[in-house]
């Protein structure tokens, strides 16, 4: 009984055991069971921020139970497969081909596997959004050299992971997540290689996931069906057509976090 | 309500008062049933699932949230959602896009904002970025330069004669493409809020009238109360 039906005692009653009994117990199932409407609005306030960003339970890569941080130290790419076409999803948007055979595999590169998060107030875990924060440090346009291919833009975006059927674990990018990145050279860097086309650019990217990034995937999925992961991805975009192979990238040291809110969306 | 204890206490040289008893139990009641507040919770008291499935949504955080999906690499169409807009060049502080904003109608409280776009400037002019409320640039959240000098564009290397040198690479003019964040946190009083990222070019170049493009945004804002 989470509503407390407090009865007052009367200047008649007499004060016993029991008298007193009956409105401590309501009190106490009360208390024991707060309803929705016993907080007003607004009333965890600054405070319980932390309650509200939501614990899903699982042991991410730096060992914080709430928010879910991706750290990526500095990767070389060649300057390989190209961007594809606008909100393609999977792979297609990724590029990397990791030099580095000691690193770790493209697909390891800036991602968080949630437990199965169901995204929107109603879908059972009371998360309103996933908002995702990424930097992507883009540190050398052309590794090692004097550039040889095609002017090339460093593209970047996030791509949620969801159980679909008959796919399974199919990755979507968030269209508008996608960045394009013009380089600007650092004229002169004494603590660079001189052979390297330093540039040293900060990609950053802001997105909340929500309900309506899932009814436009292809196959469509309903509204609270889980999302399993969240990458970034990285890919070369050639504006002038066709692209060389040759020139390696650089990525520096690159971030996602993703924090799951209880909130309500306006 | 914060910490609640009872008004009266019983002694035992006084003879039970019942009015003063009902008082005492009344007192809790009354902010149990809608007046609990922060203080009234041990941290994280809700972070188990099935505990935060009994609060309300907007308990602690609201959040107001807009954003346009828009192919950056096609052709400028003002009328078209799915297609890059021009940002007219302007050495005074103007929005990104017509509806690139958010009003937000709140209690009080914090606003974390954040606004994530993609844009391509023009490269003799530079651009300057900021947030706006109300009306009002947060010099706080400015970010750009106009400073050529420390932020020379490869594409559209400045030399110091004023001409352009197409530089090594790219061969070809392009527009300086960008991924932009602008963000802040701003404590404000219970009202209305209109807000929205704004852009102000530090100096003019005839050869890049309104070659300024913003496509893909987004717009978060995160009202902790």
């Amino acid at each position: 009984m989470p509503d407390i039906d407090l009865t007052f005692l009367k200047d008649d009653d007499a004060l016993t055991a029991a008298s007193l009994q009956a409105p401590s117990t309501s009190i106490e199932a009360g208390i024991n069971g707060v309803m929705t409407y016993g907080l007003r609005e607004g009333a965890l306030g600054a405070a319980h921020v932390g309650t509200l960003v939501v614990e899903t339970g699982i042991t991410d890569p730096v060992g914080d139970a709430t928010l879910y941080v991706q750290t990526s130290t500095s990767q070389a790419y060649n300057a390989g497969p190209a961007y594809a076409s606008f909100g393609a999803d999977g792979a297609v948007d990724r590029t990397p081909i990791v030099l580095n055979a000691a690193g770790p595999p493209p697909e390891d590169w800036l991602k968080l596997d949630l437990p199965s998060v169901s995204v929107g107030m109603t879908a059972g875990d009371s998360v309103a959004g996933l908002l995702v924060l990424m930097n992507v440090e883009w540190e050398t346009y052309v590794q090692s050299g004097a550039p040889t291919g095609s002017p090339y833009r460093l593209m970047t975006c996030i791509q949620i992971k969801v159980a679909t059927s008959p796919v399974t674990s199919a990755w979507f990018t968030i269209d508008r997540t996608e960045r394009f990145m013009e380089p600007r050279v650092v004229p002169v860097a004494a603590w660079a290689a001189p052979t390297d086309t330093v540039v040293r650019q900060d990609i950053p990217t802001r997105c909340l996931i929500v309900p309506a990034d899932l009814a436009v995937v292809s196959p469509p999925v309903l509204p609270g069906e889980p999302i399993l992961g969240v990458r970034g991805m990285v890919s070369l975009y050639y504006p002038t057509g066709g692209f060389t192979l040759g020139d390696i990238v650089e990525l520096g040291s690159c971030q996602m976090t993703v924090i799951p809110l209880h909130a309500e969306v306006v | 309500m914060s910490w609640k204890f009872g008004p009266f206490t019983v002694s035992t040289r006084e003879v039970a008062d019942i009015e003063s008893i009902n008082e005492d139990f009344l007192s809790v009641v009354e902010e149990v049933t809608g007046e609990l507040n922060e203080h009234n919770f041990v941290e994280n008291a809700f972070s188990a699932e099935t505990d935060r499935a009994k609060l309300a949504d907007n308990v602690g955080i609201r959040l107001h949230h807009m954003y346009r999906t828009a192919d950056p690499n096609v052709a400028v169409d003002d009328a078209d959602p799915v297609k890059p807009h021009t940002i007219p060049v302007s050495t005074s502080w103007r929005p990104l896009d017509s509806t690139y904003e958010k009003l937000v109608v709140t209690n009080g409280g914090d606003l974390w904002i954040l606004a994530s776009f993609q844009v391509k400037t023009g490269a003799v002019y530079g651009a300057l970025f900021a947030l706006e409320i109300n009306g009002t640039v947060m010099g706080d959240t400015l970010v750009g330069t106009g400073d050529i000098d420390n932020d020379q564009l490869e594409s559209l290397d400045i030399v110091a004669s004023g001409t352009v040198d197409f530089g090594a690479l790219p061969s070809v003019w392009l527009p300086n493409a960008g991924a932009m964040v602008v963000e802040g946190v701003v404590t404000v009083s219970p009202g209305s809020y209109l807000i929205r990222p704004v852009i102000r070019n530090p100096r003019l170049h005839s050869n890049d009238v309104d070659k300024q493009e913003i496509s893909n945004q987004e717009l978060i804002i995160v009202e902790m109360r």
